[in-house]
């Protein structure tokens, strides 16, 4: 060990050890919800000796909390959360024991005078440096042409999530591209989880927990991708008593059930859906809405022993449809015949994994172990006769041990990932099929550590060591997030910052000419060059400042700057065919992100306001010939500068007004001065008469036009009602309003523009048996 | 918890704020603009591929119309253009015709596999080289096209004394002044046979394509030819080929029927220097990037020219008989 490293890891001993008594205990265990067994985040607990607090801790993600290395001796354990009865019990601490419980915390009969309490805990989600937490409750929040909330709702608010259209499921995240995205349920990862209907992912409210979003700047314990992490905890069956629901709406209607496979110990929870909009809608304009697409979610969770949990997830989704399906001609006429030619486009994931959580022994440890499978199919074309088809298929192995000593902890993880990737393309311009297979393997570990003090500063540093044995490259990427909480004049602040050093060794290949296009080709990086890499900048400033007795006004503000290097990007081509030749670029991403939150009783508003700006920067020789510079300088097609959202409902007893209004400037494209045939003279064996040339697109330089800019409202009025054990809601609306014309692409090869949505009624019923 | 709005007088700002929003952004749809271009303006109104060949008589060119769609003309489009020639020495301007063919199906024009029309223009001169050219391409309202080709000059190559080497005769030739390879080597045998009874007592030519061989010298294009291997080439060619030249259906032996070497001409064909992107492995992609590999004013493609040089000369007698002609 070269002096280096031992000089940090007597640094991490340092900062993470405790004093060392030898006649100490402590108590550690999960907290859930007792009426159904859900783990409980957030939780306070604390051990009281004789009045006096000994030590306190809160409960993470899976309920998990420890207080160790306590004086012998009767104490008073106290745990208390927002909306539940305190929970109390005495416990004697032995000498040299672990004891080892799980807490049942009782939720509280709800009061007029716990409005404001409840209203606190159901506001938006936290945000810090890049993180933005998404709890259940959060996804609600954001009415959608369905009657279940989804996460993509909330993901699509963000002020900096790019979504290029209402349809083809891609999200660019600060400047990313969507296969720069993690994105994990339970720890599996899957590649497209988003539906070919924007409005919707794999993520609905049903089945989702909570949700950890780092748009950057993400810890040790996430690599492999440059941009983001969308982390999806998902619930666990109620281990209490059966319960269910159903919804019935034109676009997604589902079925959910859940219970005790053992009562209190093991649960299961199954959620189906599955789209209607192409059966249920009417020809709309002259045209259907040719989308078919679902995904059936399954889950079993078990507490075998008070110290461990063991979880199977399972999920599927499929996908088709016509990205194109609402064409119109150029002159803006609804085109009848768009619905016959072929633009349609499939894909379907399939995920399967486990996830073990144990405290072993005495020691004050959590160890975790996951495993998983995942697997994406794409295909574009006919079904029967897809032109183009791609697959990515990946084994993934995580294990990692969390060590809490008195409030720091310290995470040490390793992972193995296999990948296997695929794509076969042909197609109309396409002269010679093309076809590759490539399997990357992905080894390394890391360490991350988080430091509270006393002051309000937070420290969470870490190292992570990411190998590409394929590319015969290690990745060192140090991390850092840290964040101040001060109560200032204006309520509570917090100042946070994030940075690190992140590499992706697979690439997502579209064709980057077309904004339409969702077909994505999976590859490896190329072996004799380095690993594509990104650093992230970011800090951000938030308060929480009460308005009134009733009011809640929560602002954020965060800047962000990114670094890319080595980035592969097909080449720019001016025949009309899919090219997987690559091409190395860099690029910047600089951003501001603005929020504002308001929380009501009556009243729920949201406002928030994304500026970013996106540069490619490239190197091709023939450039200079005809764009002027050799250096391609652009702003790819996901660069979008400006975006507005705004949110407001209104609560009038059981019925809800909520109204969403979408602004986006326009995204870059790349205009065409028209078309040629291209022969190739220098064999002097060409015939003149005979070759006809291969067509050719000439291109004005890339992405120097904008498309118009994008804005719709949407429309929703619900009611819920509830009778005993069954509850429901009835919610009824419009998508798009006013119908604006927004446009999705435009598709030169056939001079017909594909537009967005139109005015969309939607009328949707939930019933629910709890 | 939810309470009735009664309960709550001070949130009626809300709701005007509510009503605010919903008012903007139904007057932000009434009056903008969802239009979009797909085309940008510019001055390019043809793309031209087609090269002056100082060997030939017809020279062609092949003219494509930008157009604003990907189909590719039918039999029922035509070109609105017509298609000059300036010799810029001397002043002179020749007018190409458009080249025309009748189909079974009725159809005229010029017709590719493909089942799509084209345009090629002939024109029926021969370039002098080291002039300069430009064709013009012009549409009725005067937009016009230009490239400009210098045909080059070529420079006779001279060819050194016949030699034994390993069994065979080689015979050295160089291109003076060359230092690339010409874009054709072509070494001509012109033969008699008493079996040549189509034309009696006119010699058969036959040339071999010496493309890409040789090597640079301080001297020129330096090319090794092994004669006696290439006059078995020839003989071979006649043997395959006799019933063009011969009433006589066929040779007993390849090796031994009477033909006699008349002489040699070595013709190197090199491209003017607009054609500098030929490389051996072309990268297609990039070649086709509007602009590159391109000597088009306003449009896009390629005229070049190719300067041809030529030497003649004979074999002494026993020379000829030791490669078997």
């Amino acid at each position: 060990m070269s002096y280096r490293y031992r000089l940090l890891f007597l640094f991490v001993m340092l900062l993470i050890a405790p004093e060392a008594p030898a006649q100490t205990g402590g108590v550690r265990g999960f907290v859930v919800d007792a009426s159904d067994g859900q783990p409980l985040q957030g939780v306070n607990l604390v051990l009281l000796r004789d009045g006096v607090l000994a030590a306190g801790a809160a409960s993470d993600g899976d309920g998990y909390f420890i207080l160790p290395r306590q004086p012998a001796g009767t104490y008073l354990l106290r745990a208390t959360f927002v909306g539940y009865t305190p929970y109390e019990e005495t416990l004697t601490l032995r000498a040299g024991t672990m004891q080892t419980l799980r807490l049942r915390l009782a939720p509280r009969e709800t009061a007029i005078d716990e409005v404001v309490v409840e209203a606190e805990q159901a506001s938006g989600a936290i945000s810090t440096a890049g993180l933005q937490t998404i709890r259940a409750a959060d996804l609600d929040r954001i009415p959608m042409p369905g009657v279940t909330g989804d996460l993509v709702g909330q993901l699509r608010a963000a002020p900096s999530v790019i979504s290029v259209g209402d349809r083809g499921g891609q999200l660019f995240i600060r400047g990313g591209e969507p296969t720069q995205n993690l994105i994990l349920l339970d720890g599996i990862p899957l590649y497209q989880p988003f539906h070919i209907l924007s409005f919707y992912s794999a993520f609905p409210a049903e089945i989702v927990n909570y949700a950890d979003v780092y748009a950057g700047g993400f810890g040790a314990s996430y690599g492999g991708r440059l941009s983001s992490v969308i982390d999806v905890a998902a619930r666990n069956g109620n281990k209490e008593r059966f319960e269910g629901g159903v919804s019935v709406a034109p676009f997604l209607s589902t079925l959910r059930l859940e219970g005790p496979l053992i009562k209190g110990r093991v649960s299961g929870l199954v959620s189906v859906r599955q789209s209607l909009v192409e059966e249920a809608l009417p020809n709309l304009y002259g045209q259907k809405l040719p989308y078919r697409f679902g995904d059936q979610f399954a889950k079993i969770h078990a507490q075998p022993t008070r110290g461990s949990s063991f979880s199977i997830t399972a999920i599927r989704t499929t996908d088709r449809g016509d990205i194109a399906g609402t064409k119109k001609t150029l002159l803006g006429d609804f085109d009848r015949e768009a619905i016959a030619d072929s633009n349609e486009v499939a894909w379907e994931n399939v995920g399967l994994g486990t996830r073990l959580l144990i405290l072993p022994g005495r020691l004050p440890v959590l160890a975790e172990l996951t495993a998983s499978y995942s697997r994406l199919d794409t295909e574009l074309g006919l079904p029967e006769d897809p032109e183009r088809e791609a697959a990515v298929e990946g084994y993934d192995a995580e294990a990692s041990f969390s060590y809490l000593m008195r409030g720091r902890a310290a995470k040490l993880g390793f992972f193995a990932r296999q990948t296997t990737l695929s794509y076969a393309l042909g197609g109309l311009f396409q002269e010679v099929p093309n076809v590759e297979e490539t399997t990357m393997r992905e080894a390394g570990a890391y360490l991350e550590l988080d430091l509270p003090f006393a002051s309000g500063l937070r420290l969470t540093p870490g190292l992570r060591l990411h190998a590409f044995p394929d590319q015969q490259y290690m990745g060192v990427e140090p991390r850092l997030r840290a964040g101040y909480t001060f109560d200032g004049a204006a309520g509570a602040q917090q100042v946070s910052l994030a940075a690190g050093l992140y590499h992706q060794g697979i690439v997502g290949l579209t064709d980057e000419r077309d904004a339409g296009n969702v077909f994505t080709a999976w590859t490896a990086s190329p072996e004799d060059d380095d690993v594509p890499r990104a650093l992230h900048f970011i800090g951000g400033w938030q308060t929480r400042y009460p308005v009134d007795e009733e009011t809640n006004l929560q602002v954020s503000v965060e800047g962000y700057h990114k670094v890319l290097q080595n980035l592969f990007v097909p080449r720019w081509e001016a025949f009309p065919q899919f090219t997987t030749t690559l091409q190395k670029a860099d690029g910047r991403v600089n951003g501001l992100d603005a929020r504002l939150e308001v929380t009501h009783p009556v009243f729920y508003g949201y406002l928030g306001y994304g500026l970013s700006k996106t540069m490619y920067l490239s190197q091709d020789d023939v450039f200079g010939t005809f764009y002027g510079e050799e250096q391609d300088r652009y702003h790819p097609p996901h660069d979008r500068r400006r975006q507005v959202n705004a949110v407001a409902q209104v609560f009038v007893g059981p019925v809800t007004l909520s109204a969403q209004w979408q602004y986006g400037s326009g995204l870059p494209y790349t205009r065409a001065l028209g078309f040629d045939d291209w022969l190739y003279l220098g064999g002097l064996d060409v015939d003149l008469r005979k070759e006809v040339g291969q067509y050719r697109v000439l291109y004005e330089a890339p992405y120097s036009a904008r498309l118009p800019e994008y804005h719709r409202l949407d429309l929703w009025l619900e009611r819920s009602f509830e009778k005993g054990r069954l509850s429901g809601m009835l919610r009824t609306g419009v998508v798009n309003l006013y119908n604006r014309d927004n446009l999705f692409y435009f598709d030169l090869f056939t001079l017909k523009r594909v537009d967005q949505l139109p005015a969309i009624p939607s009328i949707g019923l939930k019933l629910e048996i709890q | 918890m939810r309470r009735s709005l009664s309960a709550f007088p001070s949130v009626t700002w809300r709701f005007r704020f509510s009503l605010s929003v919903l008012l903007a952004a139904f007057l932000l749809a009434g009056c903008d603009e969802t239009s979009v271009l797909p085309f940008a303006e510019h001055e390019n109104y043809f793309t031209v591929f087609g090269y002056l060949d100082a060997a030939s008589d017809s020279q062609m060119v092949r003219v494509i119309p930008i157009r604003l769609k990907l189909d590719r003309p039918g039999a029922s489009d035509e070109i609105d253009g017509e298609v000059y020639l300036h010799a810029l020495d001397t002043g002179t301007t020749r007018r190409w015709s458009l080249m025309e063919e009748t189909y079974n199906d009725g159809s005229q024009g010029l017709r590719f596999d493909d089942g799509s029309f084209g345009f090629v223009f002939l024109g029926r001169m021969r370039p002098v080289p080291g002039q300069m050219y430009e064709l013009e391409v012009r549409r009725k309202d005067g937009k016009t096209t230009r490239a400009r080709t210098t045909v080059p000059v070529v420079p006779a190559p001279t060819v050194e004394a016949p030699r034994e080497e390993g069994g065979a005769i080689h015979q050295t030739v160089v291109v003076p002044g060359m230092t690339t390879a010409p874009a054709h080597l072509r070494l001509t045998f012109r033969v008699f046979s008493p079996l040549f009874d189509r034309q009696p007592g006119k010699p058969v030519s036959v040339s071999l394509s010496h493309d890409g061989e040789g090597e640079a010298t301080a001297a020129g294009w330096r090319l090794n030819v092994n004669l006696t291997q290439d006059a078995r080439a020839v003989r071979a060619f006649i043997a395959a080929n006799l019933t063009q030249f011969s009433t006589i259906p066929a040779v007993e032996d390849v090796a031994t029927f009477p033909l006699t070497l008349q002489d040699l001409r070595l013709s190197a064909g090199v491209r003017d220097e607009a054609w500098d992107f030929v490389v051996d492995d072309p990268d297609l992609g990039r070649l086709a990037q509007p602009g590159a590999a391109s000597n088009v004013e306003n449009g896009f493609g390629f005229f070049g020219a190719l300067g041809w040089g030529s030497t003649d000369w004979e074999l002494a007698r026993a020379t000829a008989a030791a490669i078997g002609l």
